[in-house]
């Protein structure tokens, strides 16, 4: 009965207009801030290092097949899903080193709240708390976007680069990058709330990342991959 | 009038401790400002946060403008404006994006947030900087912006714990000003542990030790109650306690320097005129003659160890 009074109550339209808000100041603390600027390119070079790393040796075997085989047509493989969803690619080793970056993201979304004492303009405001939340989480989200946008780069250069691309391949590699990262935000945003030191909250959201992203990996994943 | 502010049996208690305070029963009239005034710990700043819903009472509770506080907490708390102790400021937002967003935080009509925001900080002296990132104001200019917070929707109950706190005497004065001035259109509660400032600004007084109201009245009641006990006299030439000891009324002489004296006397008034003339008759030269209004402690000694009014 909740859920659906809840949901009834989403489409208020004074609701959503508060959790924009709240999501508009969060990314303005974001962005003001260097923090989020910093991740962001940190996390472009790194998918660059990751590209490059496996761009390269593919390029070089192609020439080599070329010049010895004259008959060589392609690579039997798909070679988006080399470039993009293989062991040390860039989408999985993103996925890997995610444990790095969103425990940062997300360090200081409730506890530099309750640290600033800006929690008791809040709470003496008449938002609730599900707004509170819900509009943080939006914030996140909307960064999240920006980082799938700079692996959208790379997607766009393959998209020059490689003849036949599987569309399909990389939009749903990229969907499934989206909702884990959003997942893993999530992780981190209720390990901000549970404590007021940003390096605890840090520290915690790190290890369930870091656990989490070693879930399955290793066998299962070249059974994806591979089909074996 | 009007009740604006109402508590019935409002207690707390943080995990493990004593109670922080017990049975507060209050009630705040329409307009003018109501004096919280305790010492460190007296339990003021829980009292506060519990009216402003920043804190969950663990019993008791808070109507605003008659309406349940934690029944209905959206209604109750579109009619309150808090200044915590610390001023709850963005320090990466500059003055404008703040205040546009602590109205918008109180469903502020986005038509109407605009005249507010310049009304605001017309009223708060903050026009000439509303570019400013809050990071790099002072401390005196912070505290305004958490003043201009507090009263941009016009709530009609402002809550302010210990707004002068850290400020110096240039700016104390301009903040008693603001306070006043915002007194006359709103309910002001306002806490301090210093007894001078309470008095200059308030009407009524609330006092606090060990989390229960020990005195409760107007600021008139209080100054009746509150008659000196002391004078201090100040002298050129040092005074010998026993000519002192023969003035009418002097019941008990102190020297705090040699020049320096702390006079008991025992009610009438009339004693610093009666102290002038024992000076000239003895050429003690008297520099000054003034009621000590006694600390704040013994005030809340003497308070506390009697029975709650």
């Amino acid at each position: 009965m909740y859920s659906n009074s809840y949901l009834l109550n989403l489409y208020n339209k004074i609701e959503v207009k508060i959790i924009f808000k709240i999501a508009r100041t969060e990314l303005r603390n974001l962005f003001y801030s260097p923090v989020a600027w910093f991740l962001a390119i940190a996390f472009l070079v790194q998918c660059a290092v990751f590209y490059t790393n496996s761009l390269i040796p593919y390029a070089k075997w192609q020439d080599v097949y070329i010049n010895s085989t004259p008959k060589w047509k392609d690579f039997d493989s798909s070679l988006t899903a080399v470039l993009f969803l293989s062991g040390d690619s860039i989408i999985s080793s993103a996925l890997q080193n995610l444990y790095l970056f969103v425990p940062l993201l997300t360090m200081g979304l409730i506890s530099r709240e309750a640290n600033n004492g800006t929690i008791k303009l809040l709470y003496s405001s008449p938002v609730k708390v599900r707004h509170i939340v819900l509009g943080k989480y939006l914030a996140i989200m909307v960064y999240n976007m920006m980082l799938v946008m700079i692996v959208g780069i790379f997607m766009v250069t393959a998209f020059f680069n490689i003849r036949s691309l599987d569309y399909g391949l990389l939009l749903s590699a990229v969907l499934g990058f989206y909702l884990l990262v959003c997942a893993y935000t999530a992780i981190g945003m209720f390990m901000s709330s549970l404590t007021n030191y940003q390096i605890v909250s840090a520290i915690g959201s790190f290890i369930i990342v870091f656990v989490l992203g070693r879930i399955g990996g290793g066998y299962g994943r070249n059974m994806i991959l591979y089909g074996t | 009038m009007s009740i604006i502010l109402k508590t019935e049996g409002l207690s707390h208690r943080y995990a493990n401790a004593s109670w922080a305070i017990r049975d507060i029963n209050l009630e705040i009239e329409q307009y003018g400002i109501v004096g919280l005034l305790g010492t460190n710990g007296a339990g003021k700043s829980t009292t506060m946060n519990i009216i402003c819903g920043a804190l969950n009472p663990t019993a008791g509770k808070v109507y605003i403008n008659g309406i349940d506080l934690q029944a209905e907490p959206e209604r109750a708390k579109k009619e309150i404006g808090f200044l915590p102790q610390n001023p709850p400021l963005y320090p990466d937002l500059t003055i404008d994006e703040f205040l546009t967003y602590s109205a918008e935080l109180r469903f502020m009509e986005p038509r109407t947030i605009k005249r507010a925001l310049e009304e605001v900080k017309e009223r708060c002296g903050l026009t000439h900087i509303s570019s400013r990132l809050i990071a790099n104001l002072s401390g005196g200019y912070k505290q305004r912006v958490g003043i201009a917070q507090a009263i941009i929707h016009k709530p009609k109950l402002v809550v302010f714990d210990e707004p002068t706190n850290g400020l110096d005497p240039n700016q104390l004065i301009e903040a008693r000003k603001l306070i006043k001035e915002i007194a006359l259109d709103h309910a002001v509660l306002l806490s301090s542990h210093i007894l001078t400032e309470i008095q200059l600004l308030c009407k009524e007084i609330i006092m606090i030790e060990g989390g229960k109201i020990v005195f409760s009245d107007t600021m008139d009641a209080f100054n009746n109650y509150m008659q000196p006990q002391s004078v201090l006299l100040r002298t050129e030439i040092p005074a010998q306690g026993a000519e002192l000891l023969k003035v009418p009324g002097v019941s008990k002489v102190e020297f705090l320097t040699e020049r320096q004296v702390r006079i008991y006397f025992d009610g009438d008034q009339a004693i610093t005129e009666r102290l002038a003339s024992a000076s000239m008759q003895h050429g003690w030269r008297l520099r000054e003659v003034s009621f000590d209004k006694g600390l704040l402690d013994d005030v809340f000694k003497q308070l506390s160890t009697q029975p709650i009014q």
